[in-house]
C-alpha cells in the first residue's frame, strides 16, 4: 500500500538521533515558553527557524513542530496554577482550572488539562494523517462571506459564555471591537482611528492586548492578596492520572471541541484562543450542570484543552496540502521549508512523501513525548503554588512586558500591556465580561476584513444569503442567539443591568 | 524573539570586538548590526533578509541581528529606521510598499528620507488563471477584459505592489479589472483555487506546482526575460504588452549615513550576488539576484517613484485635483 510505504518513508528519516533529540528538546523548551506568560510557541517558533536553516529538513521540522506541540499546552499550566494564561489559546482554561486549582485539587485539574491535550492533539493529527487534502480542497472553496459568517457565528457562541447582564457583555463586546479598528485599516492599510497619533499607526498589537487583559490585570488581582497562603494540597500520580469513567464520561465533550479546534485550526486567521472559547461554552451548553461551569468542573478544562492542542494539527493542513499558511506559526514552518527548497503543496506529496508523512509522525511523536513530560513535570509545577505572591508577581509581571516588547520591538506594546491590563482589571470588578471583550478584539478584525474583501468582489450584500454555507452559518448564529435570549428570559438573567 | 538573538549578538560582539577597540577607529563595523525587517518574522521579506543576514556576516566578520517591527504598512519600521543615528549599525530591507505606501496615503515618507544603498534582489511575477477559465493567452484576456471593462476579477492587495501591478497593467493596455482585495501572494492563490477570483500574479514559486499539475495556467510572465522557473511561459513583452513588474528587495540606511559606509554595504550586497550559496538559496525564495550600484539604486528608485505615481494616479488613489 502507498501510505504504509511512506509512513515507513517518514518513519525512516524521523527514527534518527538528531530528529529525536529536536523532538525532546523542542518539546522542553515549547513547554517551558508555554508555562511563561508572555512568552509564547509563535515566538519561540520564531527564533528557531533560523537555526533550522543550517540543519537538515527533518530535525529542523522536528524542532518546530516539538516546539508548537509544547507551547501550546504549557500554557494550561499557568492558567490552572494561576489563573494566568501561560498563553492566549489557555484562556478558557482559566474559568475552571483555577477554581479547582484553588479548592486543594491542582494535581487533578492539570490532570485533566494534560489528558485532554493529548486527546485532542491526537485527534486532530489522526485527521491530519487521513483526510488534509480532502478536508484543505474543501476548505479552499469557503468564500469570504463564508467565513465572515462563520466567524460571526464564533462571535455570538462566545458572546454566550459571558456572565452577568447581556448589556454589559455587548457593550464589552463593542468596545473590543473598536479596540480592534484602530490601526491601518485592513484592506489599504492607511490609518484610522489613531487621532494622528502616529504610535498608534500599528493599532494595538494583539497579543499585548490578550497578555493585558487577562494576565496583567490578574496580577494586579493578585496584589491585593500578596499574602494570602495557599490550601493544602497534594500531588501524586492518583489524583493526577483521571479515573477512566470520568474520562469515558466527557467523551462527547472531548470529540466535540477536537472537532471544534481542528476546524477552527483550519480557518484562515481565527486561531487557538477563539477555538478554545468557543469549544468551553458548547460544552456548557451541552452540559445537564451549565450552571457549574466556571466553578471548577472537569468539563470546562477539557473542553478548552482539548480544543486548543486540537488547533495545531488542523493549522498544518492548508499549509501541507496546499502551502498556504492560515496563522503566524504556518507562515513561520512554511520559510522552514521553503529554504530546504521544499515549497508545501501537493506537488510535495507526490515528490517527496516521506518528508511529509515524517512531519505528520512529527506530530504524533512530540505529542507522546509532550504528554510523558508533562506528567512528569506536574509535581514540580505545583509547587509553583507554595512560592509566596510577592516573590512571583514581579518577575512574571516582566515577563510579560518582555513578551509584548519583543514581537514587533515596540515600546507602545509594553504601554499598551500596561493600559489593558488597567482596563480588564476595572472592567472585571464592574462585571463587564473579558470574554466579550476579547472575542471582539480578536474576531471583529476578522469579520470586517472578509466582509469588505466579499464586498470588493461583489456588488452586494447578496452572497451572504445565498451561499449556502454562509446562510447555514448564519442562522446558526440567529438561532443561538434567540436560545440564550429565550434562556435568559426564562431564568430571569436581567437584559439590562439591575438598579440599586 | 529578536530581541533576544539580538541581546546574544551584543554580548557576542562585544566579545569579539573588545580587543580591537581604539587600534582601528576606522574599522567598521566594531559592534554588532541591526537590520530592519518592517513585516513579521516568517514572510518572504523576512526570510530573504535573514539569508542575507547569514552571508554579509561571513562578508563583514561582523554580527547582523534581523529585527522585525511589523505594522502599519512597514511604515513604522522605516521611520524607526529613517530616524535612526546614521552609524552604520541601523539598515533597513524593504520592497517597494516603500513607495506605494506614499502614493496611497498609508505613509507620510518615501523612500528619499532614507539612504539607498544597493538593489539586492527581485522578486518577478507571473500572471495566471483557473484551468477552468476561457482564458488561454494574454490576448485572450486582455481582449476580454476591454469588452467587459471592470469584471473579470482580479485578486490585488490594496496599497500593496500587488495593486499596482494590477493598475501598471491596465494604465499600459487601456483596460480595466474589478480588483478584489484579497491579501498577498498566498491568499491570493487560495481564492483561485476556490474560484473568488479570475486573475492573480503573484510571485512565481508559490503557483509552479500549480502551474505543473494543471490547476492553474500562466499566461505571462512579469520580467524582461523569461523566468528560468517557467522556461515555457511567454514574458507580457513577447506577447505585445509593453510592461515590466518586478518588487525591488533595496538595502537602505538611515537619511545621511556617511558614504564610505554606503560603499562598504554596496560591495558586501555585491559580493553576496555573486555568491553561488547565496544565489541558490535566494532561488528557494524566488529571489532573482540583481545588484545595482549606489547611483543606479537611486535612479531605479526615482523611475520606480515616478511610475507607481502614474498607476497611483490613474487607478484613482491620488485625487487629480492635487495637481
Amino acid at each position: 500500500m502507498d501510505i504504509l510505504q511512506h509512513l515507513t518513508a517518514g518513519l525512516s528519516l524521523l527514527i534518527q538521533p538528531l530528529p529525536l533529540l529536536m523532538i525532546v528538546v523542542g518539546t522542553i523548551v515549547g513547554i517551558v515558553v508555554g508555562v511563561i506568560p508572555g512568552l509564547t510557541a509563535t515566538m519561540a517558533i520564531a527564533i528557531a527557524v533560523p537555526m533550522t536553516f543550517v540543519m537538515d529538513a527533518m530535525p529542523g521540522l522536528a524542532l518546530l513542530i516539538a516546539v508548537y506541540v509544547g507551547g501550546m499546552t504549557g500554557g494550561l499550566v499557568s492558567a490552572v496554577l494561576l489563573r494566568i494564561p501561560g498563553t492566549p489559546a489557555s484562556i478558557a482554561t482559566c474559568f475552571d482550572g483555577y477554581p479547582m486549582a484553588a479548592r486543594g485539587e491542582p494535581g487533578r485539574a492539570l490532570g485533566y488539562g494534560v489528558f485532554a491535550s493529548f486527546l485532542g492533539g491526537g485527534f486532530s493529527y489522526i485527521v491530519l494523517l487521513t483526510m488534509a487534502p480532502m478536508v484543505a480542497m474543501q476548505a479552499v472553496k469557503l468564500t469570504y462571506f463564508d467565513i465572515f459568517s462563520i466567524v460571526m457565528c464564533a462571535m455570538v457562541m462566545i458572546a454566550d459564555t459571558s456572565q452577568g447582564s447581556l448589556l454589559k457583555a455587548l457593550i464589552a463586546g463593542f468596545v473590543g471591537m473598536l479596540i480592534g479598528i484602530v490601526g491601518p485599516d485592513p484592506i489599504s492599510g492607511v490609518a484610522r482611528l489613531t487621532f494622528g497619533w502616529s504610535e498608534l499607526s500599528g493599532g494595538f498589537a494583539e497579543s499585548s492586548v490578550l497578555i493585558g487583559l487577562f494576565a496583567m490585570s490578574q496580577l494586579l488581582v493578585e496584589m491585593h492578596k500578596v499574602n494570602a497562603r495557599c490550601p493544602d494540597f497534594n500531588v501524586n500520580y492518583r489524583n493526577i492520572i483521571p479515573k477512566w469513567r470520568d474520562l469515558l464520561e466527557s467523551w462527547g465533550n472531548l470529540l466535540r471541541s477536537s472537532l471544534i479546534g481542528t476546524v477552527i485550526g483550519i480557518i484562515p486567521g481565527v486561531g487557538a484562543s477563539t477555538a478554545s472559547l468557543i469549544a468551553y461554552n458548547q460544552a456548557k451548553l451541552a452540559s445537564r450542570e451549565p450552571e457549574k461551569f466556571g466553578t471548577g468542573v472537569k468539563d470546562g478544562i477539557i473542553a478548552s484543552e482539548a480544543a486548543n492542542n486540537a488547533v495545531t494539527g488542523g493549522a498544518m493542513v492548508p499549509l501541507l496540502t496546499l502551502g498556504l499558511p492560515g496563522c503566524p506559526v504556518a507562515a513561520l514552518m512554511l520559510s522552514g521549508l521553503i529554504i530546504k527548497d521544499l515549497q508545501p503543496g501537493p506537488a510535495l506529496f507526490s515528490n517527496n512523501p516521506g518528508i511529509v508523512y515524517g512531519f505528520f509522525l512529527a506530530f504524533i511523536l512530540a505529542n507522546f513525548v509532550m504528554f510523558f513530560m508533562m506528567i512528569a513535570f506536574i509535581k514540580p509545577f505545583a509547587m509553583v503554588l507554595k512560592v509566596p505572591k510577592y516573590l512571583l508577581i514581579p518577575p512574571i509581571l516582566s515577563l510579560c512586558a518582555f513578551g509584548a516588547y519583543i514581537s514587533n520591538n515596540r515600546m507602545m506594546d509594553v504601554w499598551v500591556l500596561v493600559a489593558f491590563g488597567l482596563v480588564a482589571y476595572f472592567a472585571e470588578k464592574n462585571g463587564y465580561s473579558l470574554g466579550s471583550l476579547v472575542l471582539g478584539v480578536i474576531l471583529g478584525p476578522i469579520a470586517e476584513l472578509q466582509l469588505r474583501r466579499g464586498l470588493s468582489a461583489s456588488d452586494s450584500f447578496l452572497p451572504l444569503l445565498t451561499s449556502p454555507i454562509s446562510a447555514i452559518f448564519l442562522a446558526i448564529a440567529l438561532v443561538i442567539l434567540a436560545l440564550s435570549l429565550y434562556h435568559d428570559w426564562r431564568r430571569g438573567r436581567p437584559i439590562a443591568p439591575a438598579t440599586s | 524573539m529578536i530581541r533576544i538573538k539580538t541581546t546574544v549578538a551584543c554580548l557576542l560582539g562585544a566579545l569579539v570586538a573588545a580587543p580591537s577597540y581604539g587600534l582601528a577607529a576606522d574599522a567598521y563595523p566594531t559592534k554588532p548590526i541591526k537590520l530592519i525587517v518592517p513585516f513579521a518574522a516568517g514572510g518572504s521579506s523576512d526570510v530573504s533578509a535573514r539569508v542575507f543576514a547569514k552571508y554579509a556576516e561571513q562578508e563583514l566578520k561582523a554580527s547582523i541581528a534581523v529585527v522585525n517591527i511589523a505594522g502599519a504598512a512597514g511604515s513604522i519600521a522605516s521611520r524607526e529606521a529613517a530616524k535612526a543615528k546614521p552609524d552604520g549599525y541601523t539598515l533597513l530591507w524593504h520592497i517597494p510598499t516603500l513607495i506605494t505606501a506614499y502614493h496611497t496615503g498609508a505613509q507620510k515618507f518615501t523612500w528619499d528620507s532614507l539612504t539607498p544603498i544597493a538593489n539586492v534582489a527581485r522578486f518577478y511575477k507571473a500572471l495566471v488563471v483557473h484551468k477552468d477559465s476561457p482564458w488561454k493567452t494574454m490576448g485572450e484576456l486582455l481582449k476580454d477584459a476591454k469588452a467587459r471593462p471592470g469584471q473579470i476579477k482580479w485578486g490585488v492587495n490594496i496599497g500593496a505592489g500587488l495593486h499596482f501591478e494590477a493598475l501598471g497593467m491596465e494604465d499600459v493596455t487601456g483596460t480595466r479589472f474589478r480588483h478584489v482585495a484579497g491579501g498577498g501572494d498566498a491568499e491570493q492563490v487560495k481564492a483561485m483555487l476556490g474560484k473568488q477570483i479570475d486573475v492573480a500574479s503573484p510571485s512565481d514559486t508559490v503557483i509552479l506546482q500549480y502551474v505543473a499539475d494543471g490547476t492553474l495556467r500562466a499566461l505571462g510572465t512579469s520580467g524582461d526575460k523569461r523566468l528560468a522557473s517557467l522556461p515555457d511561459i511567454p514574458t507580457y513583452k513577447e506577447q505585445g504588452v509593453d510592461f515590466t513588474f518586478w518588487y525591488d528587495i533595496v538595502l537602505y540606511g538611515p537619511s545621511n549615513l556617511p558614504a564610505e559606509i554606503v560603499k562598504t554595504w554596496s560591495d558586501v550586497a555585491r559580493k553576496i550576488v555573486a555568491n553561488p550559496a547565496a544565489v541558490e538559496d535566494f532561488r528557494k525564495l524566488a529571489m532573482h539576484p540583481a545588484w545595482l550600484s549606489i547611483g543606479d539604486t537611486r535612479e531605479l528608485l526615482l523611475k520606480t517613484d515616478v511610475d507607481l505615481y502614474r498607476f497611483a494616479r490613474r487607478g484613482g488613489l491620488i485625487p487629480s485635483s492635487l495637481d
